[in-house]
């Protein structure tokens, strides 16, 4: 950096310089919480009283996400299932990724079943992986069983008693979708939303991908949209802590810091500019 | 190979699929009375049913595929360096599939599921995730450098850009609500109607695309035409 001056730094930061500040902004906080507030946002609170107001004996399906975004979705699918464990509810996962049934397992390890004495095949199961999209999507919509002849684990559909009153998307109450696809979170809108609007469909997906899934949440097919940040909120608002508490810690130290970078570039680049003339 | 069987064959089979789904999905009530909506709604399933069959093959063809450029490349390349990636590509394809066949819940023998989990627990998942969480640090650089008020345009984005990343921030979320109402306003306004526009026209496009796709106009699924 020799010649440069401290304007010329501070516009061009190396992002060596960016990404070593940036990760200690995140592991600080992890090492040692900060113990900020977590608010409970309005999506949250829609989405938990979304949960908490279906009917005992009702049919929710849960699209969970794929392997390489779970580190993303944990806190969220972690909370959304200790509260659905804790309903009067009947549960379907489902894989729309190949990866996704390793999820299922690590999820079912971070929330026991049994301590809310649910049954696997009474009152859960899982379907596996079906390969299509949307037409996998469109086929459970159409006829439950004929997409789905066996549970993931090979059993016989019809050996599963939760599976023998299952026909089709009319048995369904709710629709719980992880995901950081966009054509996975549009194509649950477009095979069952709108085939059946009565269906509560509710939606997490990446934050990024929020803009593009609100127009569907203000026209009223997505009856709760949330992005995967939150977690810690959902798990202070059912009083189970997990990771999503500690990770808003870190959210809050990488942001801050980002914010900061944000506001030195400006700083320099008017500066510099001002130096060579004043402000274009 | 004819005319007939590279492309009025397959023209064919395309208009009579997507005819019917079509039927289905807007002459096919909730329920059901009369027969001849009952064959619509089976052909349809078992229509959609298929092509969940062949998404199957086409992973299989994926493999295929993959096996076949990086077979080139270890032939064609000078340097073992460069063959390496390919080797190296083969050797985990080949334990995965080894360990998929033989460990997958759903096989009639499963004597390698505890390495079938042990392979995506401790080597897919940390390398998945890896690759999503580099992410923040290229957006980090990113947002530094883009952020910038040099434009008018530039200055919008700085604005609405520094306020989203304060609406994501727990700590501006318990003290700032300003923010959080701000940013809800412009997500729901004029992030919404622009967002309406974009969707309608994608979506008005893939209505011709399919009439295109199904009058036989439109026809590069079929691959190159001699």
């Amino acid at each position: 950096m020799a010649g440069k001056s401290i304007i010329d730094v501070l516009e061009n930061i190396p992002r060596e310089v960016i990404y070593t500040i940036v990760l200690i902004a995140m592991i600080l906080p992890l090492l040692r919480p900060l113990g900020l507030p977590v608010p409970v946002s309005e999506p949250i609170k829609k989405w938990y009283d979304a949960i908490e107001s279906l009917p005992p004996g009702s049919l929710v399906l849960i699209s969970h996400c794929n392997l390489g975004a779970y580190p993303a979705f944990d806190s969220m699918q972690v909370a959304t299932l200790h509260h659905l464990f804790s309903r009067p509810v009947k549960l379907v996962f489902f894989s729309i990724d190949a990866t996704g049934l390793v999820v299922y397992d690590t999820l079912l390890s971070k929330v026991d079943p049994k301590a809310y004495g649910k049954v696997y095949g009474v009152d859960y199961f899982h379907i596996g992986y079906i390969p299509g999209g949307e037409t996998a999507m469109k086929a459970l919509a159409e006829d439950f069983k004929a997409a789905v002849p066996s549970d993931y684990k090979g059993t016989p559909i019809d050996q599963i008693p939760m599976a023998k009153d299952i026909k089709d998307i009319r048995d369904f109450t709710m629709i719980i979708c992880f995901t950081s696809a966009g054509e996975t979170s549009i194509g649950w809108i477009r095979q069952w939303i709108v085939v059946r609007p009565e269906i509560k469909y509710l939606c997490c997906v990446l934050d990024m991908m929020l803009p593009t899934m609100r127009p569907y949440y203000e026209a009223g097919q997505v009856a709760a949209l949330t992005g995967s940040a939150p977690g810690g909120e959902y798990e202070f608002l059912i009083g189970k802590p997990g990771s999503g508490i500690k990770k808003a810690d870190a959210f809050t130290g990488a942001q801050l810091i980002l914010l900061v970078f944000i506001i030195i570039g400006n700083i320099a680049s008017i500066a510099k500019r001002m130096g060579k003339g004043g402000v274009r | 190979m004819s005319v007939l069987y590279r492309r009025h064959i397959p023209l064919a089979i395309t208009f009579i699929c997507g005819l019917i789904i079509l039927l289905q999905f807007f002459f096919v009530p909730a329920n059901i009375t009369e027969p001849w909506q009952s064959s619509l709604q089976y052909y349809g399933v078992t229509l959609t049913n298929w092509a969940n069959l062949l998404a199957n093959f086409i992973i299989g063809f994926g493999v295929v595929n993959i096996s076949l450029i990086h077979a080139r490349r270890i032939m064609r390349a000078k340097s073992w360096v460069d063959k390496f990636y390919s080797i190296w590509l083969f050797i985990v394809m080949a334990a995965f599939i080894v360990v998929g066949l033989f460990g997958y819940p759903r096989m009639w023998w499963t004597p390698l599921a505890a390495n079938w989990d042990w392979l995506q627990l401790y080597v897919l998942t940390p390398l998945d995730a890896t690759v999503y969480a580099s992410l923040v640090f290229y957006m980090a650089s990113g947002c530094y450098r883009a952020f910038r008020a040099r434009t008018l345009e530039g200055a919008a984005l700085l604005v609405v850009g520094f306020l989203s990343i304060m609406y994501k921030t727990p700590l501006f979320q318990a003290y700032a609500p300003w923010v959080i109402k701000t940013i809800d306003w412009i997500a729901k306004y004029p992030a919404v109607g622009a967002y309406r526009g974009i969707q309608v026209s994608a979506a008005l496009g893939a209505i011709l695309l399919g009439i295109r796709t199904l009058i036989g106009v439109e026809t590069g699924y079929l691959g190159r035409r001699d």
